[in-house]
C-alpha cells in the first residue's frame, strides 16, 4: 500500500543516505525504523537463534567455559 | 543505537546453555538483537576461533561448526570486520605494550577505531581496561 507522509526536506535528505549507505530502497529503510521503533523481533535473528538452540545440551558438564578454551586457543598458535 | 564486538567467547557461551557462566548475558544480549535493541558485530578471525572450539575442544562435527558460524553471521547481519592495515598497526602497538596476543590486541584495536564496545568473557581483555563482561551489557 502507497501512503504519503510528510517528512521535513533535510530529514529525507539523511534518510536516502543512510539508506543509499546500506544499499537499500527508501521505502525497506523506513519500513525497517517503523519495525525497529515497535520492537518487532528480527525474523532472521529469530531463525538463526532456532539453528542453535539446545545443540550442545550434551556436552560433558567438565567441558571449561569458552572464555577458558578461547584464552587457551589464543594463547597456544 | 549501540554497537557491540562481540569476541569468540561470547557466541560460544551463547550457543552452549549448560555449563557456562556467561550464558545467560550472552543470550540476553542476542536477544536485544534480536529485538533490534543494539548492533553486534564480529571480526573476520572470530569464525574460525569458534570453529577451533567447537571441533577440536568440543569434538563435535564440522557440521555443527559451519552451523553456529552461519547463525551467527545472520545474527550480526554484516560481514565480519576485516582490519584496516591501520588497525593492524595499532593492534601491534598494543600486543607490545600490554603483552597480549595477536588476536587479542586485534580485537582491542579494531574496537578502539571503530568506536565500538568489545565484549569478552575473557578477563585477560577485561582488566586491561579493553572489553567489558558480557553481564555488563545484557
Amino acid at each position: 500500500m502507497k501512503v504519503m507522509v510528510s517528512i521535513p526536506d533535510d530529514l529525507l535528505a539523511r534518510i536516502d543516505a543512510a539508506a543509499a549507505e546500506r544499499g537499500e530502497s527508501r521505502s525497506a529503510f523506513l519500513q525497517e525504523a517503523a519495525r525497529m521503533r515497535m520492537g518487532e523481533p528480527d525474523p532472521e535473528v529469530t531463525e538463526a537463534i532456532a539453528w542453535v538452540e539446545g545443540l550442545f545440551d550434551d556436552l560433558p558438564a567438565d567441558i571449561p567455559p569458552a572464555h577458558v578454551l578461547i584464552r587457551q586457543d589464543r594463547d597456544s598458535r | 543505537m549501540n554497537a557491540l564486538l562481540l569476541d569468540s567467547s561470547v557466541w560460544l557461551a551463547w550457543s552452549r546453555r549448560h555449563g557456562e557462566p556467561n550464558h545467560p548475558a550472552a543470550a540476553a544480549i542476542i536477544k536485544r538483537r534480536e529485538r533490534r535493541e543494539l548492533e553486534v558485530c564480529l571480526l573476520d578471525l572470530t569464525p574460525y576461533e569458534l570453529g577451533n572450539v567447537i571441533v577440536r575442544a568440543w569434538r563435535r562435527p564440522a557440521v555443527q561448526a559451519d552451523r553456529v558460524v552461519t547463525a551467527v553471521l545472520r545474527i550480526a547481519g554484516v560481514e565480519p570486520l576485516v582490519p584496516s592495515p591501520h588497525e593492524r598497526r595499532a593492534a601491534w602497538g598494543l600486543a607490545e605494550e600490554h603483552g597480549l596476543s595477536g588476536y587479542d590486541a586485534t580485537y582491542a584495536a579494531v574496537a578502539q577505531s571503530r568506536r565500538l564496545t568489545l565484549v569478552s568473557g575473557d578477563l585477560r581483555l577485561q582488566d586491561a581496561g579493553f572489553a567489558v563482561a558480557p553481564a555488563a551489557v545484557a
